[in-house]
């Protein structure tokens, strides 16, 4: 078995020669040789040039040894198209003129994603030519809660006050957007499967904020329409929400091919909740990459054995790699899953 | 409140003490080994979901149902799908299914014309006069003929007790049997009324999601502390109008009551000092069957398509005849996925070979090495592959399936006559009344249920 087909048979809980690995935010700042392309361009710009999209998310591939590649863009990309003006500065992204009016939600379209959003679809089939078939290519998007958190609070948040108060006075401006967000995220997966995106993963990053009921009520019945759209496509489709460990029963009712967990969720009792039908993805605490290797063997060990043998599980972090992380940590992570997947009972 | 010492955590003693306690009991489980479960164990190998002791169980026993209900485990519970349905029986080099309904069985070739025809006589043939002790073959023999006993018998035999007919209490091993012929005449009548009570309504084989270990691990977690391990027990004895249980290391445990759940021979062993010499000879004749367990995985791509169609099944069996002419000592094989799909990786076939038993105890004596090869080498002529299977778990069982030879039921009336003598004293587990889970479940809830938890004050 070579390393290009590790992942995908993880996926689809096939045997596999070693557990796959990839990270999360792997074409990010903690590598030197991602800053030097991005002090070419700003982040969007970046996001926008299809063959410097292409040389970050091609990176890791070679420098960590990672058994997939996801292209490098960013949630929201997506959101500008449908309307929202989107920028990125020191901060981070933000939306300058955040969604609290009914008038905005109706001014938001549901964009063609070929058309206005071209440049990811390029990198896309740029990256799969550069890649060669050495790993598989993932496409992503967010999931509509997670972007309607962002567009409504213009930002990160840490209690997203204002989403809540919309989600809580006007539900039905809430499910209007995430309606749109539904059909705009389902049009710019399968364009992005028509790209060369060979699985796709959808990012729930602000689901795990919300009480188990707005969970079923705002996030899953949108995040399940996407990924029952996509079925059809035959990639397999990964569904992360962070900070989602007690919402695992309504995950698993949107019928991922793959569940993501985050590292708060302890891995052999996921399983158990799940019951083996699925695939696994997870789950190492990103900050477990900022300490030393044999704390970091140890804990790839244990995320290994909580799984113990089962068929579909893929190594990951529980979130995106930190800014700060070495990069020879990202490759020791990457080595000691493969060293320690590949002893074999 | 009355003190019961369980001693071995098996499902039997388990099952005993969780009951005991569920009814307000002061019960503590002693356990010799490392971790409670006994047989039943259950690890995932590399993709694939390696049971080391039981495969599955039939939903038809409404203790064990209840049991699981109890344990909050319903939603682990996996039902295996139609293909488990299907088994197979290995004749003149040919997988045949096993046909489950008369009318099917007349144009099986599994059997020669003669064969069928003269099993098809079977509900002509007269009924064995009352309290006869037939060995399985025998039983066999007078009923169904020769050629159906040698191939239908013999694969029962080996797939439910890995043992020799010829070397089985009939009575005693399928009391069910029996009952067919006496109550209704013959097995054909005895099917055939069977279905007519059960409205259509099969029994389906069940599991949990992380197979059958969830079982033993529910019960031992409810149990908690109750449950010691690393706890062998050296005696039983009396103390008075009470029990004392003394462990190896000296310690002596003061029991109003003692359940011994360990095998027979164990058993015979605590309990020689105050059983008697009859009772102890009667536990100490239950012998065990030496079974192999060998779970091999391979891609579904490497396989011929008849073994792909074949892997659609619960698995097949090898009556002793077959077994001789391909010089294997496999009993039979299952296909772990065939039942539950989700124990193994998409895309491959696991198979689960049950090696040795009464038919082939020398297997037992191969070194792990020349084992593992044999029973590869083996199980790939078998299948007629190409590529060798590659092994995830191989556990040995040099003591693994009690045996019910001809006696046994005498044995177990000596048993029991020493310890209703004795008040306060009880065995249960696999050795006595039924080799399987839901044997050993039944037998503990009748046990649990017969015990008085509360001791008079004097």
């Amino acid at each position: 078995m070579s390393r290009a087909d590790r992942f995908l048979k993880a996926c689809r809980g096939e045997a596999v020669d070693t557990p796959p690995v990839w990270l999360m935010r792997q074409a990010g700042r903690y590598l030197p040789q991602y800053m030097a392309v991005r002090a070419k361009t700003d982040f969007l710009g970046l996001c926008k040039t299809p063959e410097l999209a292409c040389e970050v998310t091609v990176q890791p591939v070679d420098l960590i040894g990672v058994d997939a590649a996801i292209i490098f863009s960013d949630i929201l990309i997506p959101v500008e198209a449908m309307g929202m003006k989107l920028v990125f500065d020191d901060h981070g992204p933000s939306f300058p003129e955040p969604l609290r009016h009914e008038a905005q939600a109706a001014a938001l379209v549901v964009p063609d994603p070929n058309e206005k959003t071209g440049f990811v679809m390029e990198a896309l089939r740029l990256t799969r030519k550069a890649l060669n078939g050495r790993v598989p290519l993932i496409g992503f998007a967010g999931a509509p809660y997670t972007l309607l958190s962002y567009m409504v609070e213009g930002k990160g948040s840490r209690n997203f006050e204002e989403t809540k108060k919309l989600l809580y006075t006007r539900p039905d401006i809430a499910h209007s957007v995430l309606e749109k967000l539904a059909q705009t995220q389902i049009s710019y997966l399968k364009a992005q499967v028509a790209a060369g995106a060979q699985v796709i993963q959808l990012f729930d990053s602000w689901a795990g904020a919300l009480a188990p009921d707005d969970f079923e009520t705002f996030a899953a019945p949108y995040s399940k329409k996407i990924l029952d759209a996509l079925k059809d496509s035959g990639v397999p489709r990964i569904y992360f929400v962070l900070d989602g460990g007690t919402q695992l029963p309504a995950i698993q009712a949107c019928k991922p091919d793959v569940v993501g967990l985050d590292w708060r969720t302890p891995l052999g009792w996921a399983r158990g909740v799940l019951g083996n039908a699925q695939a696994v993805q997870g789950n190492l605490d990103p900050c477990a990459l900022l300490g030393d290797l044999p704390t970091l063997k140890a804990k790839v060990k244990r995320i290994l054995d909580e799984n113990a043998g089962r068929p579909g599980h893929i190594v990951n972090l529980g979130h995106g790699i930190l800014p700060p992380t070495p990069p020879a940590h990202a490759k020791a992570f990457v080595d000691y899953v493969h060293e320690l997947g590949m002893q074999k009972p | 409140m009355s003190r019961i010492v369980v001693v071995g955590a098996g499902i039997a003693g388990l099952t005993t003490a969780y009951l005991l306690r569920k009814r307000g009991a002061d019960v503590t489980v002693l356990e010799a080994g490392a971790r409670a479960g006994g047989v039943i164990r259950s690890t995932w190998e590399d993709g694939m979901l390696c049971e080391w002791g039981p495969q599955a169980i039939l939903d038809n026993a409404p203790e064990t149902q209840s049991l699981i209900e109890s344990l909050g485990l319903t939603g682990q519970v996996l039902r295996s799908n139609d293909d488990a349905r299907r088994r197979f029986i290995l004749r003149h080099g040919r997988f045949h299914d096993v046909p489950m309904a008369p009318q099917k069985f007349m144009f099986s070739p599994l059997l020669s014309v003669r064969g069928r025809l003269r099993a098809l006589r079977e509900p002509g043939v007269p009924k064995a006069p009352h309290g006869m002790v037939e060995t399985l073959y025998d039983f066999g023999v007078r009923r169904v003929g020769k050629e159906a006993a040698e191939v239908l018998m013999d694969a029962m035999a080996a797939g439910v007790f890995a043992g020799d007919p010829k070397r089985m209490e009939l009575d005693a091993c399928f009391p069910k049997v029996r009952e067919m012929e006496q109550k209704h005449g013959g097995l054909i009548q005895g099917m055939m009324a069977q279905a007519r009570s059960s409205g259509g309504k099969r029994a389906v084989l069940q599991s949990f999601t992380d197979g059958m270990q969830t079982l033993v691990d529910a019960l031992a977690n409810s149990l908690g502390n109750a449950v010691r391990l690393h706890a062998p027990v050296a005696r039983v004895e009396r103390d008075g109008a009470a029990w004392r249980v003394v462990t190896t290391s000296g310690e002596p445990l003061p029991a109003d009551r003692v359940v011994v759940a360990t095998p027979a021979f164990h058993a015979a062993d605590l309990l020689s000092s105050v059983l008697g010499a009859a009772a102890t000879d009667a536990l100490r004749g239950i012998p065990y069957a030496p079974v192999g367990v060998v779970c091999h995985a391979f891609s579904e791509a490497d396989a011929p398509a008849h073994v792909r169609e074949l892997s659609h099944s619960f698995g097949f069996l090898i009556p002793s005849a077959e077994a001789e002419v391909h010089g294997t000592e496999i009993l039979g094989a299952l296909f772990t996925r065939g039942a539950f799909p989700i124990h193994g990786a998409h895309g491959t076939i696991c198979v689960r070979s049950l090696v040795g038993g009464m038919r082939s105890p020398q297997s037992a004596a191969f070194s792990d090495e020349e084992f593992r090869s044999r029973v590869t080498r083996q199980l790939t002529h078998l299948l007629g592959m190409e590529v060798e299977p590659q092994i995830r778990k191989v556990i040995r069982w040099q003591r693994g399936i009690a045996q019910y030879t001809p006696g046994h039921l005498n044995r177990l009336k000596r048993i029991d006559a020493a310890l209703t003598a004795l008040k306060g004293l009880y065995v249960v587990g696999s050795a006595y009344r039924g080799p399987g889970v839901n044997d050993c479940i039944r037998e503990a809830t009748r046990l649990a249920a017969g015990i008085t938890t509360r001791v008079a004050v004097p």
